[in-house]
């Protein structure tokens, strides 16, 4: 795998998450186009691809963001690995893949999210993360999954990052 | 004499002429109002043979302009269209820098206005998750910002730094669910200081305290929890820095009142209030230098020159 072409995509894409995404907000909530790029990526290549997108995206959007570091590198990767077990056994043809992917990962990069901040200590409500931030995020992120998804086989982004240098 | 010409007959006609044309150019200079006769009778009867001379010439001209050109045409048409894009991406640039000149013109009345030290600062990046609001700005320990220091933007409490490095700084929104600032209601009353048909007056009141925090979500309205559930409130109130806490300066306007909340059972009242900032369009701010929380020099803000970041006048 091309670990520096992922680290450079995911760093490019965070950086945009940083400066231009903030921009983007509907329902109160802006998406999170890293967690989506990830869940694109684990989708048309693994678990393996999943976990290592998650860390290096993760640790991008911690060094960034400049809040609890580990909250995202953890959140993401687990998400990643997680999203990526099903690689094998759905059609990636289909529309609903990249959007249900994009959604379920959203809703445990959330869940875990929350669980993290909870541990952190930071006082937040179970019933007002989910309605304000888990289910308007999820739904807003499924939105992004197929143009990402798109865009990514418009790149040949699973060709360029598993092709062997000469 | 007539020797002298017919040696140098050839020498004097020149000078004769030449004389003479001095003279006629004196005579016909270009300033005269009116034409010779000898002149008008030229130009009129060369006049109609002139205009469908030139026009003919330039029919051809203009033919024989465009078969050459034709071929250009395309080129042409394609540069000015560059051209055209060139100039719209000028305008834009220029469009941007009205809208920045007059943010930043705002923002040196600010400075005017805040009467502690202040260092402009831009925004450079905000917090990617939808859990806390935070932004960051280009200004660090290199240009002395602190912890703890407040800062202000569009006349109002942007919030305050939470973390320096070098070149640049994290700020805590006061939108973020976990700021938590000290507050209280200032109302406008006008009187009649005179008889009842003298001009009236007006004045501010300070009223009843609280703390002032953000909402998870979006939706960029901020919480005010009065320390008193008998507060006296009411929608249109303004809301200020009360001081409480040695972060924030006193007087530092943090927005209105836009709905009270009555619990008939809560033990505490709370109002929802519409920040003065409006954070989806923050570009530039200003550090306030106050002491911050890192500051051990134990300076303290010279009480008589309360800041007034809203411009009517000190609590």
């Amino acid at each position: 795998m091309r670990y520096w072409l992922m680290g450079s995509i995911l760093f490019i894409v965070a950086l945009l998450q940083v400066t231009l995404v903030p921009f983007l907000v509907v329902w109160g909530v802006k998406p999170n186009i890293v967690l989506v790029l990830i869940s694109v990526i684990a989708l048309l290549m693994g678990s393996k691809a999943g976990l290592t997108a998650g860390i290096m995206g993760g640790a991008f959007l911690d060094l960034l963001s400049g809040q609890y570091l580990g909250l995202f590198t953890v959140s993401l990767a687990v998400t990643g690995y997680l999203v990526g077990t099903v690689e094998q056994k759905v059609f990636k043809d289909y529309l609903l893949v990249p959007l249900g992917g994009a959604f379920v990962a959203s809703l445990l990069q959330t869940a875990m999210e929350y669980g993290l901040l909870r541990v952190a200590g930071v006082p937040v409500g179970l019933l007002e993360a989910v309605l304000d931030v888990a289910l308007p995020f999820s739904v807003y992120n499924a939105l992004w999954g197929p143009i990402l998804f798109a865009q990514s086989r418009k790149f040949r982004l699973q060709q360029r990052l598993t092709m062997k240098a000469n | 004499m007539s020797n002298f010409i017919k040696r140098n007959r050839r020498l004097v006609t020149a000078g004769v002429v030449a004389l003479a044309l001095v003279v006629l150019m004196s005579w016909t200079d270009r300033h005269r109002d009116r034409f010779s006769i000898l002149e008008r009778l030229l130009v009129d009867a060369i006049s109609p043979v002139a205009r469908v001379t030139s026009s003919s010439v330039q029919s051809a001209q203009s033919f024989l302009q465009g078969v050459v050109e034709l071929g250009e045409l395309s080129e042409r048409n394609h540069l000015l269209e560059e051209e055209l894009a060139r100039l719209k991406s000028l305008q834009n640039t220029y469009e941007e820098a009205l809208a920045e000149n007059r943010r930043l013109r705002e923002l040196l009345g600010l400075m005017e206005r805040v009467s502690y030290p202040s260092l402009p600062a831009r925004v450079t990046g905000r917090n990617p998750d939808n859990w806390f609001k935070m932004i960051t700005i280009d200004r660090g320990s290199n240009a002395q910002v602190r912890v703890g220091m407040p800062v202000v933007a569009q006349g109002g409490l942007v919030g305050k730094i939470i973390k320096v490095s070098s070149r640049s700084a994290t700020v805590l929104l006061l939108l973020d669910p976990e700021s938590g600032v000290g507050a209280r209601i200032r109302r406008e009353v006008t009187y009649s200081p005179g008889p009842p048909d003298s001009a009236e007056e007006r004045e501010f009141m300070l009223g009843d305290s609280g703390v002032v925090s953000g909402m998870i979500g979006d939706d960029g309205m901020l919480k005010l929890t009065f320390f008193s559930r008998d507060a006296q409130v009411i929608v249109g109130d303004t809301v200020v820095t009360s001081g409480l806490g040695d972060i924030f300066p006193p007087g530092l306007l943090i927005g209105a009142v836009v709905e009270v909340h009555r619990e008939e059972f809560g033990l505490v009242k709370s109002a929802t209030i519409r920040p003065e900032v409006d954070f989806a369009h923050l570009w530039e701010v200003l550090v306030v230098e106050t002491a911050g929380d890192g500051d051990d020099t134990g300076d303290e803000p010279d009480p008589d020159n309360e800041p007034d970041a809203g411009g009517e006048g000190g609590p």
